[in-house]
């Protein structure tokens, strides 16, 4: 996995424009993968490929709906789309890594395709040399919003 | 589409959806997991592995050796065949072809300094997740179990 300070900004910067509840849900799903993913595969240490589908684009559409649930009632579809689509970005940035093919995330399409597929520009590990990058650049977009009053996102 | 996002009956809609993503599970893993054998799977399955890819994540090197090593994940070990010197204690990821019990190497890649580089990303990582989660569950109303934003 990439670092999820790194996700979470991804998530922080496109989702500035959006709606507060909406935002959060955007964030929330930036970080979904991972949380389920880790939780099946090191809390739950469930069977061989389990924790695939917290890497699917179909696999995140059900745990987002499941997540939305969280959600007030009038909020629901529109934190179901941003659920989806922060975990689909999750997706995304995954897909730079260079895994060998071994990351839930090659296989995005499971699925309709079970072929992997990644871009293989970094091994993951290397993501201990962006972090100091990404921590930062939290730091310095969180003092940004604070000074423009929009750092309050959920 | 509205019944799909209502109060009325959730916890049947919200059951449905999980065992939904159940079987989804159990599908990636009858699919996948023959399809890519763990080292486990390679060292008791030998014929039915015979010929398929595997790709074993990062491992440690549990004894080392010239153009073959034993590799060591879950407590189970099996012997790979790889070009070069390798040391005990090394850390490598393994994509290879399953042949007799044990793993042709296709390609290995040693991680240098692996423990503590993926402990630095799990500990902030999971510093971030932490912060996210308080940051939500300041809005939420526990009682009730929903995220409430108050703008």
């Amino acid at each position: 996995m990439a670092d999820l300070v790194t996700h979470y900004l991804t998530a922080r910067l496109p989702a500035a424009r959006l709606s507060r509840p909406v935002q959060a849900a955007f964030v929330a799903g930036v970080m979904l993968p991972d949380l389920v993913g880790k939780l099946l595969e090191v809390v739950l240490h469930t069977a061989n490929r389990f924790y695939v589908p917290s890497h699917t684009v179909l696999g995140l559409a059900l745990y987002g709906y499941v997540a939305s649930f969280a959600f007030e009632e009038r909020l629901r579809p529109k934190a179901w789309l941003a659920l989806w689509l922060g975990g689909c970005l999750h997706i995304l940035v995954d897909l730079f890594k260079d895994t060998m093919g071994s990351a839930s995330s090659a296989l995005f399409l499971f699925p309709l395709a079970v072929e992997p597929f990644e871009f293989g520009l970094y091994d993951p590990i290397h993501a201990i040399w962006t972090l100091p990058i990404a921590l930062a650049s939290v730091a310095a977009w969180e003092a940004l919003a604070r000074t423009k009053g929009n750092h309050v996102w959920e | 589409m509205r019944i799909l996002w209502s109060d009325r009956a959730s916890w049947l809609k919200v059951g449905l959806v999980l065992t939904a993503v159940a079987g989804l599970c159990w599908e990636a893993n009858r699919r996948l997991g023959p399809g890519y054998p763990s080292l486990g799977r390679i060292r008791e399955y030998p014929e039915e592995t015979q010929g398929q890819t595997a790709q074993i994540p990062p491992s440690v090197v549990r004894e080392g050796g010239t153009d073959r090593f034993v590799l060591e994940r879950d407590e189970v070990t099996l012997v790979v065949h790889a070009r070069g010197r390798w040391n005990a204690g090394e850390i490598v990821a393994v994509r290879g072809r399953a042949e007799k019990g044990e793993l042709i190497a296709e390609m290995v890649r040693p991680y240098p300094g692996y423990r503590w580089k993926r402990g630095l990303v799990y500990g902030f990582s999971l510093l971030a997740a932490l912060f996210v989660a308080w940051r939500l569950l300041r809005r939420t109303d526990l009682a009730r179990g929903i995220f409430e934003s108050r703008y």
